[in-house]
């Protein structure tokens, strides 16, 4: 009998330390995130009060605020960002979808040439793989037949 | 007398079912986009978003930093500017990806990979927490690794993309849930991608959420110029 509660007990904290450890994957700091955005926090107050601003009309009414943030002339798709498109590396996208996944890259990052290059790379890694693979099975299919 | 309270029943649990299976297809959002990008540069996007899920073009009326609208249909998205197409590009057919498509079909809580060729392999349960873990199949192991979700009370509130080895390589956090006329959509999604050792992150916002708007159909379905 005891030996029965000493291994659900034991069950039972080997479940509980698995879970915490998934669940240490979803913490986040959410106010340290936050505090890296104050700086658009700004700029979005200004564009929600002028709805006409642009970057162009602010890049010359204001070009040291545009200078100082460091900031993009160019829009991001609420699809993806950064790079990881669509939360999957450069790199794979080539690697399994060779020359269409540095398009996808390419476009999806917002014509980041850095991530088109990784995934130019995974494009390169995937059809060597492949040719070498092909290649062994067809030694393989010849060597079988003769 | 019977007769009639049978009828009434009946009226009163298919009214309810009704209910339940309420058919959502269009969404209409305003949405705000702050993100950094690797070499440090700080971006900013603003605008609306038009999905109608029969449809399936993305439209995107963006006002900063340029005005321009993006229409993104099957492999292809133009961007119009002055209503003329300023460039087309090839792309993709990703509408059925997004989650607004997800959350118009009801399957934002999975993220879609109910649907998908993922596969659910563990699932850890504390309270109202549940965690599942999701495989690539075998052809795509080596190339893929694999994805954790978070559902709190039946919502997505969290998803994790890991590498073959493993390692986290990006997180998504879907926050402060709304209800628009029963359809559940969160209010803000944060994005954390790792490169190289480091995080970058992406917080997009929506607001202003219309679900099934009846009026303004043309801008479900710009024409392109």
């Amino acid at each position: 009998m005891k030996k029965v509660v000493f291994t659900l007990v034991v069950v039972f904290f080997m479940g509980m330390s698995a879970f915490a450890s998934s669940a240490d994957l979803f913490e986040l700091d959410y106010n340290s995130v936050q505090q890296e955005f104050t700086e658009l926090n700004v700029l979005v107050d200004m564009v929600e009060a002028n709805p006409d601003l642009t970057y162009s009309t602010l890049s010359v009414t204001d070009a040291g605020l545009v200078e100082s943030m460091s900031l993009v002339p160019n829009a991001a798709m609420p699809l993806a960002g950064g790079g990881a498109v669509l939360g999957i590396p450069s790199f794979l996208w080539g690697c399994a979808l060779g020359i269409v996944g540095v398009g996808i890259v390419y476009f999806l990052s917002d014509q980041d040439a850095d991530e088109a290059k990784k995934a130019l790379w995974g494009c390169i890694a995937g059809t060597v793989a492949g040719t070498i693979l092909y290649f062994v099975l067809i030694a393989g299919a010849i060597a079988a037949g003769g | 007398m019977v007769n009639r309270v049978l009828l009434v029943t009946l009226a009163f649990f298919s009214y309810l079912s009704m209910g339940v299976s309420q058919d959502f297809f269009r969404l209409k959002t305003d949405f705000i986009i702050k993100s950094k990008t690797i070499t440090g540069k700080q971006q900013l996007t603003v605008g609306k978003i038009y999905y109608d899920k029969n449809i399936k073009k993305l439209i995107f009326q963006i006002s900063f930093p340029e005005k321009e609208t993006w229409v993104q249909k099957d492999t292809s998205l133009f961007k119009i500017v002055n209503s003329e197409v300023v460039s087309r590009q090839t792309t993709p057919n990703i509408s059925e990806l997004t989650i607004y498509h997800l959350a118009l079909n009801g399957d934002l809580a999975d993220y879609g990979l109910k649907k998908s060729n993922m596969k659910i392999i563990d699932v850890e349960k504390d309270g109202k927490k549940i965690i599942s873990t999701w495989a690539p199949p075998p052809e795509l192991k080596e190339v893929f690794g694999s994805i954790l979700m978070l559902n709190v009370d039946q919502q997505l509130v969290g998803i994790v993309f890991k590498n073959p080895e493993d390692e986290v390589v990006s997180r998504q956090f879907f926050r402060n849930y709304i209800s628009i006329n029963g359809m559940s959509f969160p209010q803000e999604l944060v994005k954390e991608t790792v490169v190289e050792g480091k995080k970058y992150y992406e917080i997009t916002t929506y607001k202003n959420m219309v679900v099934n708007e009846k009026n303004n159909s043309e801008m479900y379905d710009i024409k392109i110029p």
